[in-house]
């Protein structure tokens, strides 16, 4: 990611998006943390990994946000699901306080 | 054979005794399927995220066993069956590692 970065900024041909990218969207989007610690295999029961890559209401963090390489995000996406399941997550902020229809 | 994990969650108001009945029990199931019991680790009395059953603590117990593929259902069935398990998670293992 950061090399076709430098890439396309070095080159004096004006790429295909760069005014879309808000400096938000790419200050967050450096690399793949899980690619950078050579981690294999995402286990849903480290709850304390997850749950950096979920937002305060149980969403999970997209790409754009969080930098996570798709390999590793399809990983992600299963271990929050399961970890929902077994209610190590979970499913919203409003289910995790008791409320609505799903209690 | 693969291996398997298991997660379960035990009613909270077991207590320690009741809740080895329910783990030996599991164990029963797995070794009557043909399989053999890997591991068993307590993961001890948690807070759900969420409750079930108006329910939001439970006992995490993690077994690992050694299952034939068609054996998988039945096991889930004879989980499916006990109201003192609130949930589990059985999947397979080797894949992933």
């Amino acid at each position: 990611m950061a090399d076709n970065q430098e890439e396309r900024e070095g080159r004096s041909r004006p790429s295909r998006r760069p005014q879309r990218e808000s400096s938000y969207t790419r200050h967050n989007r450096r690399f793949c943390e899980f690619c950078a610690e050579g981690i294999e295999h995402i286990d849903y029961k480290d709850i304390d990994l997850i749950s950096k890559y979920v937002t305060e209401s149980g969403r999970i963090l997209g790409r754009s946000r969080t930098g996570t390489c798709a390999k590793h995000q399809r990983m992600l996406t299963r271990a929050v699901k399961r970890a929902r399941h077994l209610a190590m997550l979970p499913y919203t902020a409003e289910h995790a306080r008791g409320g609505g229809a799903y209690t | 054979m693969r291996t398997y994990e298991l997660v379960f969650i035990a009613h909270p108001s077991l207590e320690e005794e009741g809740l080895q009945g329910v783990v030996d029990d599991v164990k029963g199931f797995v070794t009557e399927a043909g399989g053999n019991v890997v591991d068993v680790d307590h993961m001890g009395r948690r807070r759900l995220a969420y409750a079930i059953r108006n329910l939001w603590e439970g006992y995490y117990v993690l077994v690992h066993a050694d299952l034939e593929p068609s054996a998988v259902a039945g096991v889930e069935h004879e989980l499916n069956l006990r109201e003192d398990i609130l949930r589990y998670l059985l999947i397979r293992l080797d894949e992933e590692e």
